[in-house]
């Protein structure tokens, strides 16, 4: 056992973290207030290869595995304050794995190279109003065959949803075995297509620069070579999807909490109150103690699963594990360090309140950290 | 292995485990486990943990189809045919 990590994935770290403050923090305020996605930064982004950290390198990628793309997304997170633009570069790494792991030859040469250099952006659809972790509930259609189908339907919530080109829309296939109401299977819509719509982009409480919306499917054809994987295979793939959301997520979650932790510890060390450093009250100090604790048992578990993914195994329980845990984590690290700032971190200024709002969503989205108690009790035979 | 000793010990490992709490007490080989509500999404990850562990063989991505797990004897199949690659 091995818990370092290699000289290639330690200098990746430093020059992610060097570039996130250097180019992805300016006007991050602004662009929270305002709701707007960074156009700019996301380009900025995709020339330093993050777009393309899970393509092969014949598409135009670095083809890590994904314990080294979770350390680069770890880094990313730590060193830049837009957690929307975070999520937003996941979402597109997500895109890419199902791609490049599901995809034809032909839809891999179409679409990874301009994913990966940022030229195309991707969004995956999955929730309803009436199905998220709950898969098989969907009622988004697909009517046809091999040659063609039909999609009816919509969904919500969209990370991506308003700005992507290329959307991954899981759907109902009625014709299927009769199984959960129909099979579930797996297209690929592009922007454009005739009948595809997108709502605006829905006001948040956090992540505000992400964006997202309803997406509306009003009999919208698509090929047959737009089925991606195999016809019925769309429930396995969102389990293999979830599994490596989680882990990137994580990866993301303990970066941010790392950057809170060490602003913490900073502003314990220097504010004074009563002619003592506010960090040697244990109340303070206790706070910061239990951040460290998380962090580090949090980075065990996301290596973890990573590694089991890099075997080519299941990490169903891992990462419901790690994501619950670390989502968790972050939540009360960002409550902690607002509240061990006091007035200046309750202060727009200071930044911790935005992180505190978009560490909210954390435990919400990719599975709340109710589905993943409720996983982890099945996967133990509760 | 013997087809009737393992088929027995999958269905007794799906009434224990994944049909726990839904008033299955036995299964035939051929019952229906996705339609009628046996195994949900979540169980057929489960059941694919099983069998990579308890047989230590490799589920494929090729292998993930609900027709693989539909039933006992399907299950048993997919199980044979890997033991025996």
């Amino acid at each position: 056992m091995d818990f370092s990590l290699s000289d290639t994935q330690l200098l990746q770290w430093e020059s992610i973290v060097d570039f996130s403050r250097r180019e992805l923090n300016a006007d991050v305020r602004v662009d929270d207030q305002q709701g707007a996605f960074p156009w700019q930064k996301w380009r900025k982004c995709a020339e330093m290869g993050l777009l393309g950290l899970l393509t092969p390198e014949e598409f135009g990628g670095v083809a890590e595995g994904l314990t080294s793309a979770a350390v680069s997304v770890q880094a990313l997170s730590y060193g830049c304050e837009d957690s929307g633009l975070t999520h937003a570069v996941i979402t597109q790494l997500c895109c890419v794995v199902l791609l490049n792991q599901y995809g034809t030859a032909g839809q891999k040469t179409r679409y990874l190279p301009k994913l990966s250099c940022g030229e195309m952006m991707a969004a995956q659809s999955i929730t309803e109003p009436d199905a998220g972790s709950d898969v098989v509930s969907m009622r988004t259609r697909a009517e046809g065959d091999d040659a063609g189908y039909l999609l009816t339907g919509g969904k919500v919530f969209i990370s991506n949803g308003p700005l992507a080109d290329l959307v991954v829309v899981f759907a109902k296939d009625s014709e299927g075995k009769s199984t959960f109401g129909g099979e579930i299977t797996c297209f690929l819509v592009e922007k454009g297509a005739p009948g595809f719509s997108t709502g605006k982009p829905l006001a948040k409480m956090g992540l505000r620069t992400l964006q997202n919306s309803e997406l509306f499917f009003d009999g919208v054809a698509v090929g047959g070579d737009m089925m991606l994987g195999k016809r019925g295979h769309g429930m396995f793939m969102f389990g293999e999807g979830m599994q490596w959301e989680r882990v990137l997520m994580t990866a993301a979650h303990l970066g941010t909490m790392e950057r809170v932790l060490e602003k913490s510890v900073e502003y314990a060390k220097t504010r004074k109150q009563f002619g003592n450093e506010i960090g040697k009250n244990q109340s303070i100090a206790n706070k910061i103690g239990e951040m460290k604790v998380n962090l580090e048992l949090g980075k065990l578990m996301l290596y973890k699963m990573a590694w089991l993914k890099d075997k080519g195994k299941h990490a169903t329980l891992e990462a419901s594990i790690g994501k619950l845990f670390v989502s968790e984590s972050l939540k009360r690290a960002c409550l902690d360090a607002v509240q061990i700032h006091g007035g200046y971190g309750f202060m727009e200024e200071c930044g911790l309140e935005r992180d505190l709002r978009d560490s909210i969503a954390a435990t919400i989205y990719s599975g709340t950290s109710e589905i993943q108690r409720n996983i982890i009790a099945r996967m133990l035979g509760l | 292995m013997t087809a009737e000793t393992e088929k027995a010990r999958l269905m007794e490992y799906i009434v224990s485990d994944l049909a726990r709490g839904k008033g299955v007490s036995r299964l035939t080989d051929s019952d229906d486990l996705v339609g009628s509500d046996i195994m949900d999404s979540l169980g057929i990850m489960k059941l694919i943990l099983f069998l990579e562990e308890k047989y230590a063989v490799k589920i494929s991505d090729d292998d993930l189809t609900l027709e693989n797990f539909s039933c006992v004897n399907s299950i048993y199949s997919l199980l044979e045919s890997k033991v025996c690659a």
